[in-house]
Order: structure tokens, then sequence, then C-alpha cells
């Protein structure tokens, strides 16, 4: 469809057959019966042109298109027939021009959508490999937060394994230093009684010179001293094995008072002076959890008391109960600390969150804990006012 | 005859180091030293001890309740500068030795469990350093004094202010009175 403005039309474009079978009878009957048309190369559309015929031009622009002819009908009734002719002829090229114009416009309307749709299927598959692309960089990088989180987690871990070490350490050392330097001593001793036998003169003037009286009351002294350090060691090491439950590492029955005792006594091995442990422990039915993480749980929670009682700067009451209903077990472990703002408890259980100075924790002491009681399907939470104190809540469900 | 004051919130270490110190020899190069111990389990007391009497060596616990062993020794050299000052100890993070250091000027740093032989030369060491420190100075003055750069008067004022630190000042109330409880000096 190439038909422009500027087209010449030919008269057999513009009269088709079906115009053709209807013009030529009535023009034909106007006429006075003879009538035809040709076109401007001579050819016949219509009738049977006689040669004696009159000839009228049918003149659209400057060129004759084609001719009527007639020989029946008068010069004036053949110009009339003529300008009919003009204005069927006008009429027809404006509908063609306009049919034109709209099959064109529709054309390129669908041209351009072609492009478009052509453009939009690119784009999409470019969206589509970019999509992918940032889900593997968002998949990546949230691995490797994973990974980092992880990391600090185990390095949290450490570090209360290093404060718990160094706790131990201390613990240790001392009854450990003076064993041994009693022991050395007492080699000491006796290399005195030893030097009895080779000593001049009566044994008991011998014995009283050597001063052997008093080496032989502080031996015994010493010995007694020394078996006393031994068996706090023995203890240390015994609580140390029962808090990380090397030799137990699965589920079992436990009674949880059993469990705050122990964490007790290893929070107290690294004690602040001025803090206070009073126990309000009523019997409860065992259950079934994982010693390890539940004494961690506690340690976690106790020492955060602890610790809160040495920043307030007074002394201070750690106050640890427990009690049994038909639910479930409850326990609280309330402090007379620093106590935490609103702000400080909305945080408290998120990950990394801390108060402290960098160095002395990341912050996952009440995340883990939270982990571990949800871990055993319980509840814990927390109220405090800022120099009051606070009071940990944690609830154990019991079988029915 | 030395005197030593040690402090320790455990009895058994206080025993086991007399025993240690009335014992083994404590020599350091030709000289030898008698030792005369005090032994305190309280920080406080042992601060006590320290405002009344004399001490050649002080030896103190680091973790103790009511007070650390940086604290103890730091209120102590305030008291008695010249005395040597050791800390024993079963653990100390790397924050405790840097303040044992700097703030407090520690001969030595003496880890739990201890071993005599160690300990001793270390008290030994230390009592060796004090007397040459003394001597130093004595002879310091005494040079001074030849050289005219001192006068005798200067010596004994030194002397007087090593026994009771802020003697030799006078502190002027505002109305010209003489302030000599410290508590009412004006803080400017």
């Amino acid at each position: 469809m190439t038909l422009s403005f500027d087209h010449e039309w030919r008269l057999d474009e513009l009269l088709d057959g079906a115009s053709q079978e209807k013009i030529g009878p009535a023009l034909g009957e106007l006429l006075g019966g003879d009538f035809s048309i040709t076109d401007d190369a001579g050819r016949t559309l219509w009738g049977q042109p006689v040669p004696e015929a009159r000839r009228e031009p049918l003149i659209l622009e400057l060129e004759p298109v084609g001719y009527l002819l007639s020989r029946t009908a008068s010069a004036a009734a053949l110009i009339a027939a003529r300008n009919l002719m003009h204005v069927l002829l006008r009429a027809e090229i404006r509908f063609k021009m306009a049919s034109t114009l709209h099959l064109e416009s529709v054309a390129e309307d669908f041209e351009s959508l072609k492009r478009e749709h052509a453009r939009l299927i690119e784009s999409e598959a470019r969206y589509k490999t970019l999509s992918a692309e940032l889900e593997a960089r968002v998949k990546k990088q949230v691995g490797d937060l994973e990974e980092r989180k992880q990391m600090l987690y185990e390095a949290e871990k450490l570090a209360s394994v290093g404060q718990l070490a160094a706790g131990m350490a201390h613990e240790i050392n001392n009854p450990l230093g003076f064993v041994r330097s009693n022991l050395s001593t007492f080699e000491k001793y006796l290399g005195k009684f030893a030097e009895l036998k080779s000593h001049p003169g009566s044994l008991a003037e011998s014995w009283q010179r050597l001063d052997l009286d008093f080496i032989l009351e502080d031996s015994v002294d010493l010995l007694h001293d020394s078996a006393k350090g031994m068996e706090r060691i023995a203890r240390i090491v015994a609580d140390l094995k029962a808090f990380s439950n090397v030799d137990r590492a699965s589920e079992e029955y436990t009674d949880l008072n059993h469990c705050l005792r122990e964490a007790v006594s290893m929070v107290e091995a690294q004690m602040p002076p001025g803090v206070h442990f009073r126990f309000d422990l009523l019997p409860l039915p065992s259950i079934v959890c994982l010693p390890g993480h539940i004494n961690q749980l506690f340690f976690n929670v106790i020492r955060n008391a602890v610790l809160a009682i040495a920043d307030s700067g007074r002394p201070g009451e750690v106050k640890i109960s427990s009690e049994a209903d038909e639910a479930g077990i409850h326990i609280r472990i309330h402090d007379s600390g620093v106590g935490m703002t609103a702000e400080q408890i909305e945080h408290a259980f998120e990950p990394f969150y801390t108060t402290r100075p960098v160095g002395s924790g990341v912050g996952l002491g009440l995340a883990t804990a939270r982990n571990v009681v949800q871990a055993h399907s319980g509840r814990i939470s927390l109220d405090s006012q800022p120099d009051v104190g606070t009071t940990v809540s944690l609830f154990f469900p019991t079988p029915p | 005859m030395s005197r030593i004051l040690i402090v320790d919130d455990e009895d058994s270490i206080l025993k086991a180091l007399k025993r240690v110190l009335r014992l083994a020899p404590c020599a350091y190069g030709n000289k030898s030293y008698t030792l005369e111990v005090f032994d305190f389990n309280s920080p406080l007391a042992a601060l006590e001890a320290v405002r009344n009497e004399e001490f050649d060596l002080l030896v103190s616990d680091y973790r103790m309740p009511g007070m650390d062993g940086i604290e103890f020794l730091k209120a102590a050299k305030t008291i008695q500068p010249d005395a040597a000052r050791l800390i024993l100890s079963g653990y100390a993070d790397l924050n405790a030795l840097v303040r044992a250091v700097n703030e407090v000027g520690i001969d030595r740093f003496i880890g739990k469990p201890w071993n005599d032989y160690d300990l001793m030369s270390a008290i030994g060491q230390a009592l060796a350093h004090r007397d040459l420190m003394l001597e130093n100075r004595q002879l310091a003055n005494l040079v001074r004094l030849e050289m005219g750069d001192i006068t005798p008067q200067q010596v004994e004022a030194e002397r007087l202010e090593r026994i009771e630190p802020g003697i030799t000042e006078v502190n002027w109330g505002p109305d010209g009175s003489v302030v000599l409880d410290p508590e009412f000096q004006s803080k400017d």
C-alpha cells in the first residue's frame, strides 16, 4: 500500500466493475440510451463507443483521465453528465485517499508496536539476567554475613571460655601455688630430720637445737593445708567438667536447681566483691534437657546479674528462685544492679547488642540464652528499672 | 633485718609464704638478708600497717576482695615510696599488668604457682635494688653538698619529706590561716 497523495489516479482505479454496473445503465438512461466510457488511453470501460459520438473529457487534475461518449445526448446533457461524473469521481478519490491514509496509519501503528514488542523482549531478557545476577550477589552476601556472624559467635564463645578459664586459672593457681611451695618446704623439713642423725650430742639436745618440735608441728599443718588445696583443685575440675558436660552431651533428665547451683559456683570463681547470692529454690520435677546448654544459659544470665551489680558500684544481692506448677517450671533471677532502660530492654536479646565497652563481650550472652530457652520450648523475659535492678524470668514447660 | 609485708586473701598462701621466707636463705650478690615477715589477709588492714610502720618490701596478690593488689600498692606507694613492690598472682590480664607497671612501677610480677627459688631471688633482687637506690641517693646528696649545689637544710627537708610526705609544704588558707588537714585545702 504505497498510494501517496500525489498518485495519478486512473479511471479504472476509480470506477471498479460494481460502480460501472451502477453508473453505466443510469447515465445511459439519462443520456438517451447510447452511452459509453473510455479511459485516457482509449480503452472502453462501459458501453460500445461509436465513432461519430460526442466526446466529453473527464478532467480531475490537469490531464483528462477518460471520456464520456454519447451519440444520442445533447451537448448540454453530456456536460451535465460529465459534471455529475466529476462529483462522483472526486468523492471516490477522497474516499480512496482517506482509506489509504487509514490503512497506512494502522500499518504504521502495527510496525511500531512490533518494534516496541521486540524492544520489550530484549529489555525483559536483560532484566532477567540482571535479576539473576543480583540474586546471586545477594545470596553470596547473605552467605558472607552468616559466616561472619558464625565467626563472631564462635569468637564470643571462645571469649567466654577465656573468661571462664581466667577465673579458673586464678582458682586453681592459688592452691597449686601453696601446695607446691609447701611440698618444697616439707623437703627441707625432712632434711632437718636427716641432720638429726649426724648431729653430735644427745638426741633430746639435738632435737631441741634443730627446733624439731616446731618443724614437726608445722609439717602436719603443712600437709593438712596441702591436702585441702588438692581437694579444692579436684573440686574445681569436677565443677568444670560437670558444667561443660564433656562426658554427657545428650539429653537427659535433669534437676534445674542443680544446674542453677553449678552455674553459680562457676560465676563465683570470678566474682567481684560485694555480691551475695540468695537462693529460694523449691523442689522441681526433673525435665528432659541438654544440661550443658542449660548450664550455659544460667551462667550467662547470672553473670549478667553479677556484672550489673558490679557496675552499680554498690554491694548487692542476686536472688535466685525457682518453683513449679502444673504448667511447668518458673525460675526468676533478680539482681539489685544498675538495671536497664526501656531501650536497652528492647534490644537486649538482639545478637551483638551490648552496653559494655569494646573487648569485654560482644553482646551474645542473652541471645544465646534465648536460643537455648527456645530450643527447650520455654520462654524468657526481662523486667528492669534503671538503678533499681533487673529480673529475668524463665519458664520451662513440663510434659503433662 | 628487712621488713616484708605480704597481703593475700588466702591464709594457706600466707602460711606457705611465711614458711618459705623463714626457711630459705635470701641473698643477692654478696649480700644476704634476714627477713621479718608481716602477713595480712586483707589489703585494708595491710594499708593501715603501711601507714604506721616502715617496710622494705611489699608483696601483694592481685585479685582480692575489697581492693585489688594494684590499688593497694598504689596507695602504699604514696605513703612509702621507697618500699620495693612485688605482685604475686595466679592470674592477671594484660590490662592489669599494664596498670601494675605504669601506675605502680612494680619491681617484679611473680605468677602463681610460684617457684620458691625464683621467689626468693626476686625478693633478694628487689631488696638489693632498693638498697642501691637509697645508697645512690645518699651519695648523690653528699656530692651535691660538697659541690655546694644543695644546702644541709635542703637535704634534711628532703629526708623529712620522705618520712612524712607534705610536711615541708605550708598550705595557706584564704584568710591567712595554715591548713593542716588536706580535706580542707582549697582545690584549685
